[in-house]
């Protein structure tokens, strides 16, 4: 609203389109814009490339879902992978976050969002059926839901935790808790809660 | 009985508690800007009507609840002409729950908080640093009103000690409103999804049934004698789960005192959320035919008889009103002796809810509620006799400004 008017209609569209970005408010459009007419010729004409071909260069992964420039996604043409687990994420966004910690080797499947019936967002809209067609190939012997922990979240796990329940594959849930490394201090009081009822033995007792 | 109280004693925070020690208010309701500091004990707020007494009496329970008692509409409490309010509460080092000493709430275009200076993003984190109740005159809803208004009541008053509560509750509408979205639109959902939201309403509607009996237990159990101070009769509680009467979980509830606080609560709890999904089952086709949920504790009641009879329907004004201040009087209580922080401070608002009582009433009220390092903001247009040698500090009040001398 603040900028309605005040510059040429060139840098107007772009400041426009940049302010379409989450997080991102008027202001902000504009000193982006701004910056921008500082760059040489050939980094714009690069960068126009590069949202040109957003679109034009990924895609979807056949298997799992994940953004791909190929048919398979890098995860799952990966020959050094675990083929045996899945995790099962709501969107592809949330990938890069279990790749970042590196301890998870096996493939992922991403749902596409979750059951949201106040969305009106069904169990048909999300990738169940090709989760489900992966699991009847006999591979797989775990599967993990990392579904958010929040209702829907928990909701989702639990559909597809009865959805699957008649195939011969062990289904768990990640676990919530106290952040590692963290101050206890600096946990909320639902964390603490969760953590407190999900807590582990870890020694003494006889029985 | 788990009624052991978790104070050691002797260590009493005898007066030294204190709690709340400073109030800054800036263009909230009528004040423009005014900072209070406040003396441990009883402080009267004196002052004609329409000067902003109340006011003083909401900005605390603002603090305590991040709501008002009087309104919903938060654009209320903002001084007219002004873009928003700030509130700032200083209390007595050690004493709040987190050991946090410094609140502070300003409300512009969006809420900000902040616990010793630090931002803080969730509002139930925030909210309880300090117990508070308010006794104010609508309180009478409590024994007159709908059914809500006791669930309200029951929530708030667990919810101060146990922050697990509100969170259960919350998921529990949450999934409520889910599921009856599921119902009116059954084609586009399957079965699976409805069988996976019932999961998620037992698991936090069984919570909360759980939770809002064990308070119903307590205040029973800890606050059924000394009622006849105030209201004369026997006050008894009920505590009816909107579950089926044919459930077996509902029959258990019949008898609260048998069932009540003495059985493990994680085995009870398991069980009420197996027969709660059970009946969520065998209700279906009676859900999806009406497109609703039927039953839940979304239709708990909590009944409340005076000598054996439904005060609601039989009991007179007076009665009813001084039911109504046995309720908070015993809140109070419950507060005092179930909190698992003896240092928590405990701060009562008390607004023009004495009329009706007779002097003799009136006194034994005061002894209920005073000591123990309790913390009390009294309103009043004159200091009445039953608050001889009680009072520590009267504040003077009168269009917004805030004076110590006369």
């Amino acid at each position: 609203m603040a900028s309605s008017g005040s510059y040429p209609q060139a840098l107007e569209e772009l400041i426009l389109s940049l302010r379409r970005l989450p997080g991102i408010g008027s202001r902000t459009a504009e000193r982006l814009a701004l910056a921008m007419l500082d760059w040489t010729a050939h980094d714009l004409e690069l960068f126009g490339a590069q949202l040109a071909n957003l679109k034009k260069r990924l895609r979807f992964c056949d298997s799992c879902g994940n953004l791909s420039e190929a048919p398979l996604c890098r995860i799952c043409s990966d020959p050094r992978r675990q083929t045996d687990v899945i995790c099962v994420v709501e969107q592809a966004g949330q990938i890069p976050v279990f790749e970042r910690a590196g301890c998870f080797r096996g493939l992922y499947h991403v749902l596409g969002g979750r059951i949201e019936p106040l969305e009106g967002r069904g169990p048909g809209e999300l990738r169940i059926e090709a989760l489900r067609r992966r699991l009847e190939g006999g591979q797989v012997r775990e599967l993990i839901l990392a579904t958010s922990p929040d209702v829907e979240g928990e909701a989702t796990a639990a559909y597809l935790a009865d959805a699957f329940r008649g195939l011969s594959v062990t289904i768990s849930r990640l676990a919530s808790g106290i952040p590692v490394g963290a101050d206890l201090g600096f946990a909320d009081s639902a964390t603490i809660a969760v953590a407190i009822n999900a807590r582990r033995t870890v020694g003494g007792g006889s029985g | 009985m788990e009624r052991q109280p978790l104070q050691t004693p002797g260590h009493q925070p005898e007066n030294s508690g204190g709690s709340l020690r400073s109030l800054i208010l800036k263009q909230f309701r009528n004040y423009g800007h005014a900072e209070l500091e406040f003396k441990p004990g009883l402080t009267v707020l004196l002052g004609p009507n329409g000067q902003g007494k109340t006011n003083i009496l909401e900005a605390v329970h603002y603090l305590a609840f991040l709501r008002s008692f009087r309104t919903r509409q938060i654009k209320e409490l903002i001084r007219f002409g002004a873009d928003g309010f700030q509130l700032q509460a200083g209390l007595a080092a050690a004493v709040a729950e987190s050991g946090a000493d410094r609140l502070s709430v300003t409300f512009g275009r969006d809420r900000r908080l902040f616990l010793n200076g630090a931002p803080m993003d969730k509002g139930s984190e925030f909210i309880n640093q300090f117990f508070c109740v308010a006794f104010i005159p609508e309180d009478i809803e409590l024994v007159k009103g709908p059914a809500a208004e006791r669930r309200r009541w029951l929530d708030m008053l667990t919810g101060q000690l146990d922050r697990s509560h509100l969170r259960d509750l919350h998921a529990y509408n949450h999934a409520l409103k889910s599921r009856n979205a599921i119902l009116r639109q059954f084609g586009k959902f399957d079965a699976g999804s409805l069988d996976a939201y019932d999961q998620l309403l037992a698991r936090h509607g069984a919570a909360v049934i759980q939770n809002r009996r064990q308070t119903v237990g307590r205040l029973a159990s800890c606050a059924l004698a000394d009622s006849a101070v105030l209201v004369n009769g026997t006050l008894e509680y009920e505590y009816l789960p909107g579950l089926p009467k044919s459930d077996p979980s509902a029959s258990a509830d019949d008898h609260p005192a048998a069932g009540g606080d003495d059985a493990p609560s994680a085995i009870q709890g398991r069980k009420l959320q197996e027969a709660y999904l059970e009946m969520l089952v065998q209700n279906r086709s009676r859900d999806l035919r009406d497109g609703v949920t039927v039953w839940g504790p979304h239709r708990d009641e909590l009944v409340i008889r005076l000598s054996g009879r439904l005060l609601s329907a039989y009991g007179s004004e007076g009665q009813c009103r001084a039911s109504a201040l046995w309720l908070r009087v015993a809140s109070a209580r419950i507060l005092r002796e179930y909190t698992a922080s003896p240092q928590a401070a405990l701060v009562l608002l008390v607004d023009d809810v004495l009329g009706e009582l007779d002097e003799s009433r009136r006194a034994a009220f005061w002894d209920q509620i005073q000591g123990g390092g309790t913390q009390i903001f009294f309103t009043c247009t004159a200091i009445p006799p039953s608050l001889t040698g009680r009072v520590t500090q009267t504040l003077h009040v009168s269009a917004g400004v805030v004076s110590t001398g006369g």
